[in-house]
């Protein structure tokens, strides 16, 4: 007889089997909750209703006698809070409990009545949007989203009803962007209201509104909004797949759904855009892009990005076209004053005198004279301070925080430079670079650039202008290698499309812009006639 | 729907559908690679020895020795444009072995390819070693050279670890950075000139003329790189166009550099002078800007060219190795060279030992552009007229 060897098992396998197990568990729930239908039995179903929600006590069931049905049991479900109270009060109850409905001619060929519900909704409720379900999983959504739920006693479908009305922020001007010239509405957390702020600017018939919700318990609305026949196809299809692949259970904000759908997401650089105006939204969707709107946040992302993004803002459009070129000029110089001038200081001091004018080097020699450390030393330091300063201030609530900021940053400078810690001329390169970091309109980019000052100062303080130019190099490979929904990031400056550097690096007059951006792929180009 | 808990590659899963090309190098790309690699192999040395033996007529030998850089890239071009999406491995191993005998054309080409790896991964590390010489001598006297040489091939390794997509992009991006500065510097410096150094125009007879366009035309050496980087261009007349364009600038530049060198200085000082250019940027003075000893930062601009030359041959010779040993990703091979680069590039013992080797490159190097594409090309001929045509659409480098 021969033995049968037994093969070892795995952990691997074990580890696997755990979680197959556990997601089907969670399966067998949702689909428990989805199979549960309707009874006839009004108190059935209100008590259904109440294990299912833990008998939360904002929960409140009115129990009425319809007006044209004396003889039938109904209930009213809402969550208080989240309806609005008027429209319960004046239009469902008052039209279910008073009103009379005409007696229908019934000369019709049906043999049986239609149900009560039906009726209802036909000619017995004035509210403007009514659905009916018979699973609890829609009705329990439903009414965890502000719906008011009709049940009757003998009907198997209940009626939901949209009267949606709890507190929202009114539309204000987004305070992470503001323009000089331009609306100044931003979006809210509601996502209706952003997808008509968007509608608003956008009367175009093929604008799509497509909803899906995200995350197992969080259950937040997504809308994703595309312009049909401009938009390219594979790159909505990316998008729409890859939303609907997070598998998470609360999506807070719209950032969790960046970073879950991004490409590459060790790089410090964003590649999807996010935006508070629905201006730059709509300017995004007619260049070909995908909007995608979360429910609870007021930033919407854009999707796919290019690395122009960081220094394009929607006011450079407003403006005549010199005065936009002009401003993009000063915004590239300040992006690269925020990333440069701390490690620029570091190799000149230390490598490269030579290079420094004479009477400048003497000043700043005299400066640098009572400073203990090397150069690379006190600007970390420094730099380091203000990040902390830059940090606080954000926390720091009303109008004393932009004020400890400037304290802070006037007198921290003044006594560590007459402490002799800090020489005079970092103060004020450190004073710029937090002014080039501010001048830069996108906030993420700018993150990203602070970020990576830190490593850029080592580096000169390596190598010099040599470990400067090295380490620019490194980010310029980084930034070649990204990609955003399959459009290079360097786009259009690499790989190179001249018909798309008119809007690059200057701002070419409008009449100039016939088409749309190449890189996005339109499936329509022509913009101006 | 989805696997619980692998949430943190949704990118990878879920991609853009591609577009069925595989030209991920558009003709501009091709400009861009060709030209950043060429003026880094010659920025560094070439006008003295453009004018060790042409003299006075240094700069006018450079601008010729572009002819016969351009013979050698139209050769190299046209086998490109013949074998569309394929490598030097592939195309010579069909070309010199035939249908009938596959396995002849791979063991005749494998010395050859072997050969060419091999030189280019010792160019690869003699400019690493010359440039890290210059940084050494103008720069950074107290960092050792182990450091430099260290820090510049990792960044190398860093870019060729990527596709060749990602180079052309990169080469894109630096070509203007390079070819500005440079540019700029050079027109500069010619407030120095001292234009009756350029006198007389003719100053030797043929033979050394000769001789100096040999010389000189090592220095465009670089351009055979396209042998490999020609399967992910597109077979179109402005790819053809624009290697052409990517030897003409360069060419343009290296004899703007000789013509300033020899104005400057005389061709007797230029030929004392061990970096010719970078006396060329120390001698000059930008009036009014803020900056004087603007060597420095021509360094740095420098190092730019140099990198795009190291990491393109870096990228070259990873590719050649691994389609001739069928390895899947070329990052292997690309990590494997690294301790072997730095290796040689330690070998010499002082700067006059790197050029000794430069020069003995540059000859071998010659020797394989004209010598082996022309076979290639020959080889191509015979066989067009043989069947009709070879055209492969499969994807590009196997």
């Amino acid at each position: 007889m021969v033995r049968k060897v037994r093969h070892p098992v795995k952990i691997s396998d074990l580890k696997k089997k755990k979680k197959e197990e556990q997601a089907k568990q969670a399966e067998k729930k949702t689909e428990a909750l989805k199979e549960m239908k309707l009874s006839g039995k009004l108190a059935d179903n209100i008590d259904t209703i109440r294990q299912i929600l833990g008998d939360s006590d904002d929960l409140v069931i009115r129990n009425i006698i319809l007006a044209g049905n004396p003889e039938k049991k109904a209930a009213i479900v809402f969550i208080d809070g989240l309806v609005n109270a008027m429209l319960i009060d004046g239009y469902i109850l008052k039209s279910l409990m008073f009103h009379t409905r005409q007696p229908t001619d019934e000369k019709s060929d049906e043999s049986t009545p239609p149900p009560l519900i039906d009726q209802l909704i036909r000619s017995g409720l004035t509210i403007n949007e009514v659905g009916q379900a018979n699973d609890f999983q829609q009705i329990i959504r439903s009414l965890l989203s502000g719906d008011t739920i009709l049940l009757v006693d003998g009907e198997e479908m209940a009626l939901f009803m949209n009267t949606k009305g709890w507190e929202r922020r009114a539309v204000q001007e987004p305070n992470t962007e503001s323009v000089v010239r331009g609306p100044r509405d931003g979006f809210t957390e509601t996502m209706r209201v952003n997808t008509a702020l968007i509608r608003l600017r956008l009367k175009d018939p093929d604008l799509r509104v497509k909803n899906i919700t995200v995350g197992k318990r969080t259950n937040t609305d997504i809308a994703i909004i595309y312009i049909d026949g401009i938009v390219d196809p594979k790159v909505l299809e990316a998008v729409v797949n890859r939303i609907q692949s997070i598998d998470i259970d609360g999506a807070l904000e719209s950032g969790y759904l960046e970073q879950l759908i991004e490409d590459n997401h060790w790089s410090p650089f964003p590649q999807i855009q996010n935006t508070e105006r629905p201006d730059k939204a709509v300017a995004n969707l007619l260049e070909g892009k995908v909007v995608i709107v979360t429910d609870g946040t007021p930033f919407v992302l854009i999707a796919p990005a290019v690395f122009s993004q960081f220094y394009h803002s929607p006011e450079d459009y407003y403006e005549r076209f010199g005065i936009g070129t002009f401003i993009r000029f000063i915004r590239l110089i300040s992006m690269a004053m925020a990333l440069l001038l701390p490690s620029l200081y570091i190799a000149f001091t230390s490598f490269h005198p030579e290079m420094i004018p004479s009477k400048l080097a003497i000043a700043m020699m005299a400066g640098r004279a009572t400073v203990p450390f090397p150069a690379v030393v006190e600007a970390m330091l420094m730099e380091i301070a203000v990040e902390i300063l830059r940090e606080a201030s954000v926390r720091l609530p009303g109008p004393i925080g932009p004020t400890i900021g400037i304290v802070g940053a006037l007198i921290i400078g003044e006594s560590a430079v007459s402490a002799g810690i800090i020489s005079p001329i970092l103060v004020i390169i450190v004073g710029l670079t937090t002014l080039g970091s501010f001048a830069t309109p996108s906030y993420s980019a700018a993150i990203a650039l602070r970020m990576l000052r830190f490593p850029m100062m080592l580096a000169a303080g390596t190598l010099g202008l040599l470990g400067i130019m090295l380490f620019l190099i490194v980010i310029i490979i980084h930034l070649s290698s990204l990609k955003s929904f399959g459009v290079p990031y360097m786009a259009p400056i690499s790989p190179s499309r001249t018909s798309d550097l008119k809007d690059a690096l200057i701002r070419a007059p409008l009449f100039w812009m016939r088409s749309r951006p190449k890189i996005m792929k339109p499936r329509d180009d022509k913009r101006v006639g | 729907m989805a696997e619980p808990g692998s949430q943190s590659n949704i990118a990878q899963r879920v991609n853009v559908a591609k577009e069925e090309t595989p030209y991920v190098i558009a003709p501009r790309q091709v400009t861009a690679i060709l030209s950043c690699t060429l003026i880094g192999m010659g920025v560094l040395t070439l006008p003295r020895i453009a004018s060790h033996w042409a003299h006075e007529a240094g700069w006018m030998s450079v601008l010729l020795g572009m002819f016969m850089a351009m013979f050698g890239i139209g050769l190299i071009s046209s086998l490109g444009q013949r074998f569309v999406g394929q490598t030097v491995v592939s195309y010579s191993r069909q070309l010199l072995g035939g249908k009938t005998r596959p396995r002849l054309g791979v063991v005749l080409s494998f010395p050859i390819l072997i050969s060419l790896a091999g030189i280019w991964l010792a160019d690869t590390s003699m400019i690493t070693r010359a440039f890290s010489e210059v940084i050494m001598a103008a720069v950074l006297e107290n960092t050792p050279m182990n450091v430099i040489l260290f820090l510049m091939l990792a960044t190398a390794m860093y870019l060729a670890m990527h596709e060749a997509e990602v180079i052309a992009r990169v080469n894109e991006l630096l070509f203007p950075l390079i070819v500005i500065p440079v540019l700029l510097l050079t027109l500069i410096s010619f407030q120095n000139a001292r234009w009756n150094n350029l006198l007389p125009l003719f100053p030797v007879d043929w033979r050394a003329f000769f001789i100096s366009l040999l010389a000189t035309s090592v220095f465009y050496k670089g351009f055979e790189m396209m042998l490999v980087f020609s399967a992910f261009t597109q077979p179109i007349s402005a790819a053809r166009r624009a290697q052409f364009v990517g030897i003409g600038i360069p060419a343009l530049l290296n004899t703007l550099i000789t013509l300033a060198a020899i104005a400057v200085f005389s061709y007797e000082e230029l030929e004392r002078l061990m970096w010719p250019t970078l006396e060329l940027a120390t001698s000059t003075e930008i009036p009014g800007l803020i900056f004087e000893r603007v060597e420095a930062a021509y360094l740095a601009v420098w190092v730019a060219a140099i990198f795009t030359a190291i990491s393109n041959f870096y990228f070259a010779t990873a590719k050649i190795l691994q389609e001739t040993f069928r390895i899947r990703h070329h990052q292997w091979i690309v990590l494997g060279l690294f301790p072997l680069l730095l290796w040689l590039s330690n070998l010499p013992a002082h700067v006059y030992q790197v050029f000794h080797w430069i020069e003995i490159l540059g000859y071998l190097s010659v020797l394989l552009w004209l010598g082996f594409p022309l076979i290639l090309w020959l080889l191509a001929q015979i066989r067009l007229r043989e069947k009709n045509g070879n055209r492969r659409t499969d994807h590009p480098g196997q």
